[in-house]
């Protein structure tokens, strides 16, 4: 009787045994498993999160269930001998049990026992195994994991630089919101942000495309505006915003009559952004209408900004590729933009009109060189001239000029006042990439400050 | 032999050498573990300890035979033996063999380290075969058959250290220390006066059998052993996962008769315990005395100062129990 009911006790510290190593084993499956989701988005956002996030620990916990730890009948006899401070006896007279030779004191100990466990219950009589481990580990992959959510995501395989090239196209696709650019930038961004690099790369191929195609209705929209002489005047000063502001000055009947024009002509226009452009200039010189001055803005903006979309997206879509620095910068493997190269032209910016007074001038066409950077060449050099010009201040490091030669298609010149602040922005945003030495990005600081010294 | 009996026989035997020793209580343990295990002990302690009268103590207290050999440079094998003399009996002579001190039941060899190897040798046989052979006769010696040999740590000089098969006989090597002021202060008290207990004896040689046949029938559960194997393994450099220390140290660890030892002794152990099983904390507590002679330090070792109770300690914090 005595040792029956001792035997019992042993099976039950047994069984119990095992149910905390089940237990201890799930615990240490799910902390594994949400560590290792944790690290997972943290360092490669290899897989989306909805799915993965109950899928890895519900495999892990599928694991611990089928594969369960499994203590020996003598690890878990010692455990609970050492938990109720037995010495070994319990262990011992589990062995004597199945011992075929017992020892003559075997009866002794198995009295001495059963009087040493008669008010123990055997479900107390094993340690709980809380792992202190196991539970380190769960509290240390929970702040890893929700650190992982909530940090940007990073594109795989893409460098860090490229987040804030989206964010760039995006500000120049909002330019164009009437357009399907917006969007799909906006869905490339997001593809990125979650790791499908291909899904990405296809929608601003596409965005590059429609891009492309914007701009030649809009290059063909300005060829029908050349042909008519009372409105030839948009399209050599779709550029120039200080001649368009001119407009403002004209009376009633001139604004009307022009909107007039301007709306007739619209019906022979492409589709695109000078259309569109125009379409609200004609409005807003319509009686009623009273933000000229940003329909004008908007107009003179639209090549510009096209180029910039344009040469933006080409950035994107060559990954590890950067586009070349300022004057004396280093050299980038980048392209300025397939299809149309920024030549700029100017000397150093001249205080009297007509003396090397420094402006930019797009063009279409591939950049000679890869790694260029902007290099001004003087206003009124003709493109007939192509000479090649030193840079007005000393740099370091390689440069190539662009003359307006270089440049398949014939381009716009732009005031330099114009093109600065644009110019300063895409130099500062490079260097905030730490794309640069920091010698190098003083040298681009004291060039742009010098720029607008003399502006 | 029950185990209420030998606890009875253990408590007496204490009263009856408390009589004449004060203190000294853990050595005194270790001195009846080795009785009963059948094991012969090496003491060490500094003269003036007391270790001559716990030993003969123990002898009356147990109804044993008592020899003492004090061993010296000249002293010879057969003056410890025993050796053939030629005796005249009815006109006829012949050799007989003169039982030497080694023919008693307790046998104190006192500063053991002062003989020659040769003759320290001549121990060999008697403490592992409990016979001695003289003239290609074999003589058995009396049972049981104890040696707990002496030897003061701090003179070096003409001496000749026990060599390592000697060595490993010992069931234990046990330190002697200091008394402390209390009981130096009862020491005095008892022998600077009149005072002169009268020892009696506790049981019969035949219990002190059964004791031992008791003691070798405590049960030992596998991990337990495996315990003592790991212990024992720990202490050699070469084995494979040894501890640093061990690596650095030691040039030869345990033997497999240092197994046995610990385990015989933890049974010993558990049984004055009033327990009647074998565990852990048992091996542990009689390892020190069963390993600390079994494990040879190296030279750097020796430069160092170190003691293999040093060894022992980091390979007990070292060793996990399972």
């Amino acid at each position: 009787m005595e040792k029956d009911r001792l035997w019992e006790f042993t099976e039950r510290v047994i069984r119990k045994a095992r149910r905390e190593s089940l237990k201890e084993g799930i615990r240490w499956a799910l902390s594994g498993a949400v560590l290792l989701e944790a690290f997972l988005f943290l360092f490669w956002r290899l897989f989306s999160l909805p799915f993965w996030v109950f899928t890895l620990p519900l495999f892990s916990l599928i694991l611990a269930l089928f594969f369960p730890p499994r203590p020996s009948p003598q690890e878990a006899l010692l455990l609970s001998d050492r938990y109720l401070g037995l010495e070994e006896r319990l262990l011992t007279a589990y062995e004597l049990k199945k011992r075929e030779k017992p020892s003559s004191l075997s009866p002794l100990l198995f009295s001495d026992l059963a009087q040493r466990i008669s008010g123990v219950n055997p479900e107390k009589a094993f340690p709980p195994r809380r792992s202190g481990k196991a539970q380190f580990l769960l509290l240390a992959s929970l702040p890893v994991f929700l650190l992982a959510l909530f940090l940007p995501s990073l594109p795989p395989g893409s460098p860090p630089s490229q987040l804030p090239l989206m964010e760039s196209l995006l500000s120049r696709a909002s330019f164009f919101k009437e357009e399907e650019i917006y969007p799909l930038i906006q869905e490339a961004q997001k593809s990125l942000k979650e790791g499908r690099k291909e899904e990405a790369q296809a929608l601003l191929e596409k965005a590059q495309e429609l891009t492309q195609s914007l701009k030649e209705r809009d290059q063909e929209a300005l060829g029908i505006l050349a042909q008519d002489p009372q409105l030839s005047f948009l399209q050599s000063e779709a550029q120039d915003p200080a001649k368009l502001q001119e407009l403002s000055q004209l009376t009633l009947k001139e604004r009307e009559a022009l909107a007039e024009k301007i709306e007739k002509k619209l019906q022979e226009l492409p589709p695109g952004a000078i259309r569109q452009a125009l379409k609200e200039l004609a409005s807003q010189l319509a009686p009623g209408g009273n933000q000229l001055e940003e329909a004008l803005g908007n107009y003179s903006q639209v090549l510009k900004k096209e180029s910039e979309l344009s040469s933006l997206l080409a950035e994107a879509l060559k990954p590890g590729g950067e586009n070349g620095a300022s004057p004396g910068g280093k050299e980038g493997e980048g392209q300025v933009s397939p299809g149309e190269g920024i030549g700029t032209q100017g000397g150093l910016p001249g205080k009297e009109e007509g003396e090397d007074q420094p402006a930019y001038r797009k063009g279409s066409g591939t950049s000679p060189q890869e790694g260029q950077g902007l290099v001004y060449v003087p206003q009124d050099l003709s493109p007939a001239s192509g000479e090649e010009l030193t840079l007005p201040q000393g740099g370091e490091g390689s440069y190539q000029v662009l003359s307006p030669q270089s440049a398949n298609q014939e381009g716009k010149v732009e005031d330099f006042r114009e093109v600065l602040p644009q110019f300063k922005e895409r130099a500062l945003e490079q260097a905030q990439r730490r794309l640069y030495s920091p010698e190098e990005e003083n040298l681009i600081l004291s060039y742009f400050q010098n720029l607008e010294a003399q502006k | 032999m029950t185990p209420g009996r030998f606890l009875e026989i253990i408590s007496q035997i204490k009263g009856e050498v408390g009589k004449i020793l004060v203190g000294q209580e853990e050595v005194l343990d270790f001195l009846l573990m080795a009785l009963i295990a059948r094991g012969h002990a090496l003491i060490e302690g500094v003269p003036g300890l007391g270790k001559t009268l716990l030993v003969r103590s123990l002898s009356q207290v147990l109804n044993l035979s008592f020899s003492r050999i004090q061993f010296t440079p000249d002293l010879m094998p057969a003056d410890v033996t025993g050796t053939m003399v030629l005796e005249e009996e009815n006109g006829k002579r012949r050799f007989r063999f003169q039982e030497g001190p080694i023919f008693a039941h307790i046998i104190l060899a006192d500063e053991v380290n002062r003989a020659t190897p040769k003759t320290q040798s001549a121990l060999l046989e008697a403490m592992q075969e409990n016979q001695v052979t003289v003239s290609k006769r074999t003589y058995p010696l009396p049972q049981p058959f104890y040696v707990f040999a002496t030897q003061n740590p701090i003179e070096m000089e003409g001496t000749y250290p026990l060599p390592e098969a000697q060595l490993d006989r010992f069931l234990f090597k046990i330190l002697i220390g200091y008394p402390s002021d209390l009981e130096m202060l009862e020491i005095l008290s008892r022998t600077t006066t009149s005072y002169d207990p009268n020892l009696r004896p506790v049981c019969e040689r035949e219990e002190l059998g059964e004791m031992s046949a008791l003691a070798r029938d405590v049960p030992v559960a596998t991990p337990v052993y495996s315990y003592a194997i790991r212990l024992m393994e720990a202490t050699r450099p070469q084995s494979p996962g040894t501890l640093e220390v061990v690596r650095r140290y030691v040039r030869y660890g345990a033997s497999p008769r240092a197994a046995q030892a610990l385990i015989l002794a933890a049974k010993v152990r558990a049984l004055m315990k009033g327990r009647f099983n074998v565990s852990f904390q048992d091996v542990e507590e009689v390892a020190l005395p069963c390993l600390r002679h079994r494990i040879i330090l190296n030279f750097e070792a020796q430069a160092e100062g170190l003691h293999p109770d040093f060894i022992v300690q980091e390979v007990l914090k070292g060793t996990p129990l399972k």
